[in-house]
């Protein structure tokens, strides 16, 4: 005979009662009896959970810190890889090019770093900061419109200075494909000009970044604080 | 009585299943979201269980999709179910978390008789992954098997309590059993 259905070899495993030729079926039938076997430790197993408990669900904060971590360092690990990226496919003719080109972007930054007493200003959007090390709160960036229409980016951030390194402010688009350095970071406290027709809100990820002093313009891919501007 | 399969639901989740992870392995909006309330309760549910605390538990929850979204171009969805691949995830965040915890320990000679954070893990794994497997059964059936195994039931009262005859409540349970012993053999979870 063919044979025992699941109906019967679930029966059989709950101890249910069967007729007497299935009973002697799953008694004599090797494929049957291992069946048997298998649904019986299914149900043992489905029995201890008296002891140990259902599914627990974890406290909705755990969700909100995910999607927050999420949100706010997605990019760390893209810029690295990045960097790598770069690092590998970058013949020295281009890395003299871009070094070139940075070294002018650098210059812009730094020359037009501007003193923090200035004028009405009105603010335009902020960026809560984070150090990514510790995810710990790291003070505030704000993009502020100036009595004469020029834009500025303020940082209120933790500082402190690096041996054989400076901390580098830049804008980053959100795919992290196109980024723009701001200048250098020498205090806690600082200003940066926005060069004119810069579009911010096209560029809303700020973020500081440990440049060493090895000649080379791009972003190290090491990232120390970062934020999204919310308009 | 026939031997007509329960294959419509489970065909479409698996359908549902892969669909979620191409869309997740692509960084697609909504996927780690849809993930989480998939497994989020089994992962924080091992991990609890695990590491018996569950402000670590909780913290090893957020650590595992944080680390399975920025890991997600190394998913492959030809390769096994998203959930597997998180709840693989999940064990090794947990096996470190008790491997850190037994370094910590003073006593070297009580901690080296314990059996391997592996083995501890792996030994609430099948359990957790039973109790979630009930749940996707969905209604009736997860809450006729929770009546009847979690808080131990008699069919009697379970057909009473949700006005059902016995026979349709016998039946439900013994479906639900051959469900779940098929869903345990193919998960590649455990593996
Ligand atoms: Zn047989």
């Amino acid at each position: 005979m063919s044979h025992l259905d699941d109906d019967v070899l679930a029966m059989l495993a709950l101890g249910d009662p069967v007729a007497s030729h299935e009973r002697e079926h799953a008694a004599t039938c090797d494929e049957c009896a291992r069946q048997v076997a298998e649904i019986s430790r299914t149900r043992a197993g489905l029995e201890s959970l008296a002891q140990t408990g259902g599914l627990l669900a974890p406290p909705p904060a755990v969700w909100e810190a995910i999607s927050s971590q999420v949100r706010r360092g997605d990019g760390a690990d893209e810029l690295a890889a990045r960097r790598e990226r770069t690092r590998r496919s970058t013949s020295p003719w281009m890395v003299g090019v871009a070094a070139a080109a940075g070294l002018v972007i650098g210059g812009v930054g730094v020359a037009t770093l501007v003193n923090g007493a200035e004028a009405a200003r009105e603010q335009v959007a902020v960026a809560p900061l984070t150090n990514l090390e510790t995810e710990q709160d790291a003070g505030v960036a704000r993009v502020e419109l100036r009595a004469d229409g020029s834009q500025v980016l303020v940082l209120e951030t933790e500082y402190e200075p690096i041996d054989g390194a400076a901390l580098e402010v830049w804008l980053i688009d959100e795919n992290v494909e196109g980024m723009i350095s701001l200048g250098f970071l020498t205090s806690g406290s600082e200003t940066f000009v926005i060069p004119a027709g810069f579009d911010v809100t096209a560029y809303p990820i700020v973020d500081v970044s440990v440049e060493p002093f090895d000649g080379d313009p791009t972003h190290s891919g090491q990232s120390v604080t970062r934020g999204v501007l919310d308009a | 009585m026939g031997t007509r399969r329960d294959v419509g639901s489970t065909d479409l989740a698996r359908l549902d299943a892969a669909r979620l992870g191409r869309e997740f392995a692509a960084g697609s909006e909504g996927s780690l979201e849809a993930i989480y309330k998939d497994v989020a309760g089994l992962v924080y549910t091992l991990a609890a269980r695990a590491l018996g605390d569950e402000h670590e538990a909780e913290d090893v929850t957020q650590q595992t999709f944080v680390s399975a979204w920025k890991a997600r171009a190394t998913f492959d969805p030809a390769r096994g179910e998203l959930r597997g691949w998180v709840v693989g995830i999940a064990r090794k965040r947990i096996a470190d978390a008790l491997d850190k915890r037994r370094r910590e320990v003073r006593n070297v000679d009580a901690v080296s008789a314990l059996s391997g954070p592996e083995a501890t893990v792996d030994a609430e794994l099948e359990n957790v992954l039973l109790a979630y497997e009930l749940e996707q059964l969905g209604p009736p059936r997860n809450t006729i098997m929770a009546m009847a195994f979690l808080d131990g039931h008699t069919h009697d009262h379970i057909a009473d309590q949700l006005d059902m005859p016995l026979g349709t409540v016998k039946s439900h349970i013994r479906r639900s059993l051959i469900a779940l012993r098929d869903r345990m053999e193919v998960s590649d979870v455990a593996s």
